[in-house]
């Protein structure tokens, strides 16, 4: 299973896949904040991603993909302690 | 037809008459960027509408797609607007123009449409690349992209475009917006892009993602969209995105322009938001206030909120901020909040406005006309696009509604001396008087929504005119007054063709070359002055110009010749009743052109097609002077006054518009010369008819003989006056004319019919067939 989501924190292992959408978007509607880990993230599905663009979580742990920590996180809805925060969502700080 | 096309070709033919319009509007006064906007705009709803009935009409789109580059650069002042420029953009309108009537006859062969909307593409790209030879432009038509900046990169952030400009420039900018529905086809967006060669940028457009969507969030429907920039050669672009179409486009980077343009939608969120914090604010309690001020200003900071038009926001914020922490005072917050709030307000994207109606016009009609951008500005005028049939039908309701009123009056009677109620009969009477005061007004609404400006007729003579006095070598200013003016839509659309060729004939053969002129003493150019008013019931249209006039004389030698009139006429005939001539049927003067101006050609066709909508034609001119031409139509075809007559206990309605006078006349002052009766009426010899006669109805002899005083109904139906013996004269009174259909169709000097209001049926006779 590529998402295990363990009460308030979600690790995504390897490709995850279209599938996951569902459980996910179920998972961060019932822990909004939610912890993420995507160290373990190969790739992220567009699916995945767009929910996690408009859904606020915190980043447990970056992930190691170059392409996934390079292109996409930084559009991602996530709070982290360096804090990356795309200035265009004016309504994302609300 | 596929609704969705046939809106397209209604939508397509307005626009190309605003470009139409627009053309011609920019050779009178260059530059106008209001114009120019206008075209602009026109062209790239064609481009955009077209690329949806891809690929049939994929040729037309290049085709505006090349037009709507030119004008971006002529709207941007990198390219002047040359007659040259006019020429080829008008050659588009009118190719449009024809594959849309193509397409209505659903005759449209997209193959067909290729070449000739290539060749209108390169002349356009032409101007575009002067330099470029058009063999090389044929062959950047296909494969270059267009060198207008599209909006998705003028919408990047700046930090994006300067990034890839480190490059060194050498790169292209892909945009790509999936499908909504891609998930379903198995495309993961994200992966695309991850595999895309040469990736060196991503930027994210979320804009599309609603925030934090509530239940009905839809995890399937791909919402992305994204810009990237790639290192890679554009073949290899197109290469890995081939599967992904028109949801990809590939631009190469710019090396200038480009700055982050506030899109739309980012100036909405961002009022929105601000107004939010105005009111969060305001709504501060003395304990709050410093930590409302605190977060309002944390929020504020961002740069994303910084109103475009306002570069010292950062500035002014900060004091604000200041004093606001300082004192607590917040009004000075406020009121930058309340600035921004109203900046953006500003820049948020008025309404499209319709192309000023008078643009076409040359600058001395508007002082007749009466343009309607004021009432366009008033957020846009509110038109329905309806059926015609829905319209008619109503009419004929109303109609309807008219006569069964009128038995109204009937009843009351009825109910007075039947049933002796005097009481209840007033009561139907006062009630009456409500009912037709109500269909009075309904049929006059009726009458307004048919109503049409005669503009829309007008409106394309400028275009006729520039054409034909180029083509002929000639100066001609075309002065259009009254444009406003309204008729009926069927009024104002049978006057089209009569009109194109009464100006036509003007331009070629009434207005002289520049060279006849000045040898005539006048000023080199010609004036055509196109004018519309109104009077009373009727719509005068008047084509005057001040060409070299029709002689009389020539023309009756020349109707002599043809066996139009005989040597006596010829005799008799003075110069303004020898050139009404030219309206008469077999009076062609094709071999006559040098001298007559040609003016026979058609004429009678012209007077048919007035005088079948009941209008009449007068044509006045005098040589060297110039020629009037004048066309008096009822405002509306669809009522008619009629005088109502008597002929042996029967009603007839004679066209009031053809009616002179109504005279009693002792019996014994007919007079007979040879076999016919005539009458003298203050000098003038009227020959006289007896209308029963003329119908063909029994001698009345009889009854008539024992009166003292006869009836005289005279009519003017053609260009002499007759006078009509008829029993007795009845009132005037509108009907709903006609025309007779079945087996009654044939009948000759019939108009029509109309229901009175009783129930019977009035016949409405057709003088010029009876006499």
């Amino acid at each position: 299973m590529p998402i295990t989501f363990a009460d308030s924190t979600a690790t995504f292992e390897g490709a995850c896949a279209i599938e996951e959408a569902e459980p996910l978007l179920a998972w961060l509607r019932e822990h909004p904040g939610g912890r993420i880990d995507l160290a373990g993230c190969e790739h992220l599905h567009a699916a995945l991603f767009q929910l996690l663009c408009c859904h606020r979580t915190t980043l447990a742990a970056p992930p190691m993909d170059p392409f996934l920590r390079d292109r996409l996180l930084s559009s991602l809805a996530v709070s982290t302690p360096s804090g990356t925060q795309d200035p265009s969502q004016p309504n994302g700080s609300e | 037809m596929n609704p969705l096309l046939s809106m397209f070709i209604a939508e397509a033919r307005d626009l190309l008459e605003t470009i139409g319009q627009g053309i011609l509007a920019l050779e009178e006064k260059p530059g106008d960027s209001q114009v120019i906007q206008g075209i602009f705009r026109a062209l790239h709803t064609l481009k955009g509408s077209s690329g949806i009935f891809e690929p049939e009409l994929t040729h037309l789109k290049h085709m505006f797609h090349a037009g709507e580059d030119l004008l971006d650069l002529v709207r941007n002042h990198k390219l002047a607007f040359s007659s040259e420029m006019a020429d080829r953009l008008l050659a588009l309108v009118d190719l449009a123009a024809h594959y849309l009537n193509e397409m209505d006859a659903e005759r449209f062969d997209a193959a067909v449409s290729q070449q000739p909307c290539a060749e209108v593409a390169l002349s356009l790209r032409a101007i575009l690349n002067p330099g470029a030879p058009l063999v090389e432009v044929k062959a950047e038509v296909k494969s270059a992209p267009p060198p207008a900046v599209p909006e998705w990169v003028t919408a990047l952030p700046a930090e994006f475009l300067s990034q890839a400009r480190s490059q060194g420039g050498a790169g292209f900018l892909v945009h790509y917006r999936p499908d909504a529905d891609c998930f379903f086809y198995g495309t993961d967006p994200i992966l695309v892009l991850r595999q895309l060669p040469g990736l060196h940028l991503l930027h994210f457009d979320l804009s599309g993602l609603s925030p934090p969507p509530g239940d009905d969030c839809d995890p399937f429907r791909c919402l992305l969209q994204a810009v990237a920039f790639s290192l890679a050669t554009e073949e290899e672009l197109r290469h890995h995105l081939s599967s992904e179409g028109d949801q990809v486009e590939i631009f190469p980077l710019p090396m200038t322009g480009g700055e982050k343009k506030a899109s739309p939608e980012h100036g909405r969120r961002v009022r929105r938001l601000l107004l939010d914090l105005r009111e969060f604010l305001v709504l501060a309690t003395p304990e709050d206030r410093r930590s409302r001020i605190a977060s309002a200003l944390h929020i504020l900071e961002r740069p994303a909120l910084a109103p475009h038009g306002n570069p010292t926001w950062g500035q002014s914020l900060k004091v604000a901020g200041e004093a606001a922490e300082r004192g607590a005072n917040i009004q000075l917050l406020i009121a930058l909040l309340d600035e921004s709030i109203g900046l953006l307000a500003e820049a948020a994207p008025p309404p499209p406005s319709p192309p000023p109606s008078a643009v076409a016009t040359p600058p001395p009609a508007t002082r007749g006309a009466q343009p309607a951008p004021a009432a366009a500005d008033e957020g846009g005028a509110k038109v329905i696009k309806v059926d015609q049939a829905r319209i008619d039908r109503m009419l004929d309701l109303v109609g309807e509604l008219v006569v069964a009123k009128n038995i109204v009056p009937f009843l009351a009677e009825k109910a007075d001396k039947e049933h002796g109620n005097h009481r209840m009969a007033q009561e139907i009477m006062e009630f009456f008087g409500h009912i037709h005061r109500l269909t009075s007004e309904m049929q006059s609404a009726m009458m307004q929504v048919r109503m049409l400006p005669v503009m829309h007729v007008f409106q394309r003579f400028p275009r006729l005119v520039r054409d034909i006095s180029r083509k002929l070598d000639k100066q001609v200013e075309l002065v259009i007054t009254g444009g406003e003016t309204e008729a009926d839509k069927n009024v104002v659309e049978g006057l089209a063709d009569p009109l194109i060729h009464l100006v036509r004939n003007s331009l070629d053969h009434g207005l002289e070359k520049p060279e006849d002129r000045i040898r005539a003493g006048k000023s080199p150019g010609g004036t055509l002055h196109l004018s519309a008013c109104q009077e009373n019931d009727r719509v005068i249209i008047e084509i005057r110009d001040d060409g070299r006039g029709i002689d009389g004389a020539v023309i009756r030698r020349k109707a002599f010749e043809k066996g139009v009139i005989d040597e006596k006429q010829r005799d008799d005939m003075d110069d303004q009743a020898a050139i009404q001539l030219i309206f008469a049927a077999g009076f062609s003067t094709v071999d006559a052109v040098s001298d007559l101006s040609g003016r026979g050609v058609g004429m009678d066709a012209v007077k048919n097609a007035v005088e079948g909508m009941g209008g009449r034609v007068m044509l006045s001119s005098s040589v060297g002077h110039g020629t009037c031409i004048r066309m008096e139509l009822p405002m509306s075809m669809a009522v008619s006054r009629v005088m109502l007559i008597q002929v042996q206990d029967a009603l007839y309605g004679i066209p009031l518009n053809q009616v002179v006078e109504t005279v009693r006349l002792p019996r014994s002052s007919i007079r007979s010369i040879k076999h016919s009766q005539v009458v003298t009426l203050r000098e003038k010899i009227i020959p006289l008819t007896p209308l029963a006669q003329l119908l063909g109805l029994p001698d009345p002899d009889p009854g008539s003989q024992g009166k003292e005083d006869v009836a005289v109904l005279v009519v003017k139906p053609g260009h002499s006056e007759v006078g009509l013996l008829v029993d007795d004269f009845n009132k005037g009174m509108d009907v709903i004319l006609k025309p007779l259909e079945g087996f009654l169709a044939g009948v000759r000097g019939c108009a029509g019919g109309a229901l009175l209001g009783d129930g019977r049926v009035l016949l409405v006779l057709n003088l010029q067939e009876l006499l």
